[in-house]
C-alpha cells in the first residue's frame, strides 16, 4: 500500500517537473508576438509625432515599446538593405516623419494615399538640427491596415 | 576674355552645388549584433540607424534606437530592454566620429575604400573610445558605408547575471552598414 502511495507521488512529482520544463522551454523559444492581431493603441500620425516633439519622455512611456495603429497620408516609399519596403507616413513637421519598416509587402503605394499602419513603436530618433534634418518616430514590425 | 569669364563662372557655380550635397545621410541604415557562447548565439538587428557623413571632411554620427532592436525570441527582447540595456533610461546609442583618412576615397570614383573610423560610442549612459576598420563603396554617385567592430558590454556598464553568464558573451561583435541615399 506505502509503496503505490510513494510511487504515485513520484510520478506526479515527474509529472509537474515535465510540465514545468516544458512551460519553461516554450517561454524561452517564444517567438515574438503576433502586431496584426494584437490590441493596439489608435492615433494618427501627426498627433503621434506632435507628442514625440512636445514631451519626449512622456510618449516614449506611451508609445515606445507598445503596438500602435497610426492613421496618416503616405510621404514616400523606399527599400532598405534587408530588401523591407519603408513607408513614411507625412506629419505637420516638413520632412519629419512616421519612418515605418514593413513586414509585409505594402503594396502598390502613392504618395499622398491615406494608410493605417500598425506596428510597434521604437521612438523618435535624432534628426541634425545644424542640417536641417528632422528627427523621424519609427515603427517596425509593420503592416497595413486600411 | 568673355569666354573665360564665362568659364569661370560655370566652375564658380559647379563647385557651390557641389559643396550643398558635401553632406549625405540615412535614416534607415542597419546595425547588428551578435554574441557567440558555448550555450548559445544570439543575434538581433535595428534597421532605424541615422547616420550623416561629412563626404570632405569625414565627419560621421550614428544615432540608433535601443528599441528598435528585435530578436528571434521575445524574451531576449524584454531581457535585453529591461534588464541589460535598460532602454526606458537609455533610449538612445550615438557614435560621434570622424574617417581618419577619408582623402584616401575618390568619391568621383567607383570603388571600395578601406578607411580607419574613430570616435565615441555613447551607450547605456556610458561612453568609450572606438577605433575599428570600416569600408566607404562608392557606386554610381551612391555611399555605402560599413563598419564591424567589438563591443565589452562591461565597458558599457552593462552587467550579465551570474545564471545566464554562459549564456552571453562578453565581447560582442557589431556589423554597421549605411547606404546614404539622402543629400543635403
Amino acid at each position: 500500500m506505502a509503496g503505490k502511495t510513494t510511487k504515485t507521488i513520484l510520478i506526479l512529482i515527474l509529472l509537474i517537473a515535465v510540465i514545468a520544463v516544458s512551460i519553461g522551454y516554450y517561454m524561452y523559444n517564444k517567438g515574438p508576438g503576433n502586431v496584426k492581431n494584437s490590441s493596439s493603441i489608435k492615433i494618427n500620425a501627426a498627433e503621434l509625432y506632435r507628442s514625440f516633439i512636445t514631451d519626449a519622455a512622456v510618449a516614449l512611456k506611451t508609445y515606445a515599446g507598445k503596438i500602435v495603429e497610426v492613421k496618416g497620408r503616405v510621404a514616400g516609399t523606399s527599400i532598405n538593405q534587408q530588401k523591407e519596403k519603408i513607408v513614411l507616413l507625412s506629419t505637420a513637421a516638413d520632412g519629419g516623419n512616421i519612418n515605418c519598416t514593413m513586414e509585409e509587402d505594402p503594396g502598390n503605394l502613392q504618395t499622398n494615399d491615406e494608410v493605417v499602419i500598425k506596428g510597434i513603436c521604437s521612438g523618435i530618433n535624432q534628426g541634425d538640427g545644424e542640417l536641417g534634418i528632422k528627427a523621424d518616430v519609427y515603427l517596425t514590425r509593420s503592416f497595413i491596415i486600411k | 576674355m568673355k569666354t573665360r569669364l564665362l568659364f569661370l563662372c560655370t566652375f564658380l557655380m559647379l563647385c557651390c552645388i557641389q559643396l550643398n550635397a558635401q553632406k549625405v545621410y540615412t535614416k534607415n541604415g542597419s546595425v547588428s549584433f551578435f554574441s557567440t557562447s558555448s550555450m548559445e548565439n544570439i543575434s538581433a538587428s535595428n534597421n532605424q540607424l541615422m547616420s550623416v557623413l561629412n563626404v570632405p571632411s569625414g565627419e560621421l554620427q550614428f544615432s540608433l534606437l535601443i528599441k528598435g532592436f528585435h530578436f528571434k525570441k521575445s524574451l531576449m527582447e524584454t531581457h535585453f530592454n529591461e534588464n541589460y540595456l535598460e532602454s526606458d533610461k537609455y533610449p538612445k546609442a550615438t557614435f560621434k566620429g570622424k574617417i581618419n583618412n577619408i582623402t584616401i576615397v575618390n568619391f568621383t570614383k567607383d570603388g571600395t575604400y578601406n578607411v580607419e573610423v574613430s570616435g565615441d560610442l555613447m551607450m547605456h549612459g556610458a561612453t568609450n573610445k572606438v577605433t575599428t576598420a570600416g569600408t566607404i563603396t562608392v557606386k554610381a554617385g551612391v555611399i555605402t558605408a560599413t563598419a564591424n567592430f567589438k563591443v565589452k558590454l562591461s565597458n558599457y556598464k552593462i552587467s550579465i547575471p551570474k545564471i545566464v553568464k554562459d549564456n552571453i558573451a562578453e565581447t560582442v561583435d557589431v556589423k554597421i552598414s549605411c547606404l546614404y541615399d539622402q543629400k543635403m
